[in-house]
């Protein structure tokens, strides 16, 4: 008989916490999705059908699948320059860089997104220095634009992070390498720097999408009530009209898609090809 | 005895919690009309025998219900910015006079107040409790001249303080609010009267404490805490006729106005509530 591994007595609370606290509801969670009041116990598809077979339904979870989408493609575009930065700067720059990266991220989610209603708002910065450029005012709060500036900004850090991090171990030798081979420098970033970051834009993508479709905050205040993901669409239906196998269904589709998205993510990451460099 | 802190913000989460646990996570609830009616469609509140609150008698008689006590009174119509817009006659001005094009915030159907308003604009418009079809057809058409559509009442307050809107469907509560905070406001009862809100206490069904919740109901509405809730910041409208109502609050409405106000059909809004607020999302976010 094998013998029992006593450093698993360590992991056994955190197992038990998961267990308890996240495995047990969320079982709850999909067996309320499949009934048709509270009482548990029969096993209906209602909530299922009337949330996919409605075009409004799938719209919403269209539209928070894109913005998630839009969120990690604007800071891989401003993420990257920023590794890049970091990995041809010295001690001390990249100490610096990490602490504006660091920075906003000790202010509160909230307050981030309340300060860029100062910066959207009809009178905000923007809209002010357009005016005294002599330009009108253009509605940039409410918008899906001013959301995804928003959501840009404030998940930044999630991509910068884990690229950097990534980037701190690559050996510059591979770089000069490369540069004493001839490779211009256009060619060093598309054949070395950005096959080295993969892992970590990936964990970066991954951090970005699961945090950006899911803000509830920031899409609620900056994106307003016109503009309609599912973690408000979930909020409704559970907290006002109490619809709760709805509102379960709403939940374990909006998991289900955003977890297929990261599953997808994480088989990249793994991909050999694509991480084989590192 | 367990009930909720005075914030009738919370009133859906009592709501929640009371069809989580089937009626027994509280002996007393503190919620607006809108959710009393899915309480007791639910069984979840009992009817009180009023001969055990002394106080009861001092309640303006309007108020009085056999399902709880009034605690306060929520009023609601139009708060607006004197110094930016003109005086809103009522909710076919709000659309029509282009004076308030780009100023208004709306909420949508997770507000009791922006419920009760959206019928009354129905109501305007040649609908009726029932049929909300008259007012998705104005809010399609006017919804490019609309500033925002807000997700929350604080949400409002802030876009209001912040000169985003200068228009919006509050009470009288939150217009006292934004001037003691300096905030340049005034209230206008609609044409078609202001909305009633009158807020209460129940007794919840499955209540080991009913003495308790009695006693509870009586300090809530005695002369002396219904003194302090309508001082700020609360500045609640009193349901006992001995209290005064503060400047505050006398300020944008009057005890004899009350006549005037307009009592939602809750049972209505509650059987269409689901649909309408499906429709809402669906006309505002194309």
């Amino acid at each position: 008989m094998r013998k029992f591994d006593r450093r698993l007595l360590a992991v056994a609370p955190m197992v038990a916490i998961s267990v308890v606290f996240f495995l047990v509801p969320l079982l709850l969670l999909v067996l309320v999705s499949f009934q048709d009041g509270l009482a548990l116990g029969t096993f209906q598809l209602d909530a299922y059908e009337s949330l996919l077979g409605n075009a409004f339904n799938a719209k919403v979870l269209m539209d928070t699948v894109l913005l998630g989408l839009k969120v990690v493609g604007l800071t891989t575009l401003l993420g990257i320059p920023i590794g890049i930065w970091y990995l041809k700067s010295g001690p001390r720059v990249r100490t610096l860089l990490i602490f504006l990266t660091l920075f906003p991220m000790l202010t509160a989610n909230i307050v981030r997104t309340f300060a860029w209603i100062v910066i959207l708002g009809k009178e905000g910065l923007i809209n002010a220095t357009i005016v005294a450029l002599g330009g009108s005012p253009q509605k940039l709060l409410f918008t899906e634009f001013g959301l995804t500036l928003a959501l840009v900004q404030i998940e930044l850090p999630l991509l910068v992070l884990p690229l950097i991090a990534v980037l701190s171990r690559v050996d510059l030798r591979a770089i000069e390498a490369a540069a004493t081979l001839g490779a211009g420098p256009w060619r060093i970033l598309l054949t070395v720097i950005l096959p080295l970051s993969i892992p970590g834009i990936l964990a970066g993508w991954i951090l970005v999408f699961a945090s950006s479709t899911t803000s509830f905050v920031t899409q609620a205040v900056i994106g307003g009530a016109r503009l309609i993901y599912l973690p408000q669409f979930l909020y409704k239906e559970v907290g006002t009209l109490f619809n709760w196998p709805f509102a379960a269904a709403v939940a374990v589709v909006m998991l289900l898609t955003i977890g297929t998205v990261l599953f997808g993510l994480s088989l990249l990451g793994r991909h050999r090809r694509l991480v084989g460099h590192v | 005895m367990r009930s909720q802190r005075l914030d009738a913000g919370n009133a859906q989460t009592q709501v929640g919690k009371m069809l989580a646990t089937q009626g027994s996570a509280y002996d007393a609830v503190y919620v607006s009309p809108g959710q009393t009616r899915t309480l007791i469609e639910n069984g979840f509140i009992s009817k009180i025998d009023n001969s055990r609150i002394p106080s009861w008698s001092k309640l303006d008689p309007r108020l009085q219900d056999e399902w709880g006590v009034p605690i306060h009174l929520e009023v609601d119509g139009i708060v607006y910015n004197p110094t930016k817009v003109p005086k809103p006659k009522g909710y076919r001005d709000l659309f029509e006079n282009p004076a308030f094009d780009n100023r208004i915030s709306f909420l949508g159907f997770f507000s009791n107040a922006a419920t009760v308003a959206w019928v009354e604009i129905a109501k305007a418009y040649g609908g009726s409790a029932e049929n909300l079809d008259p007012m998705f057809e104005v809010l399609e058409k006017y919804l490019p001249k609309i500033g925002a559509i807000s997700n929350s009442g604080a949400q409002q307050q802030s876009l209001y303080q912040q000169g985003e809107v200068d228009v919006f469907i509050g009470s009288t509560g939150n217009a006292a609010r934004l001037r003691q905070l300096g905030v340049p406001v005034d209230y206008a009862s609609p044409d078609t009267g202001s909305q009633a809100l009158p807020v209460y206490v129940h007794l919840s069904a499955k209540s080991a404490e009913p003495d308790a919740v009695y006693e509870y109901m009586e300090t809530m509405i005695s002369t002396d805490v219904q003194k302090a809730l309508a001082t700020p910041p609360t500045s609640y409208f009193p349901t006992n006729l001995e209290v005064d109502l503060p400047k505050d609050v006398s300020d944008f409405f009057q005890r004899d106005d009350v006549p005037s106000l307009v009592f939602p059909d809750w049972a209505a809004i509650n059987a269409n509530r689901a649909k309408w607020s499906e429709q809402f999302d669906r006309t505002v976010s194309h």
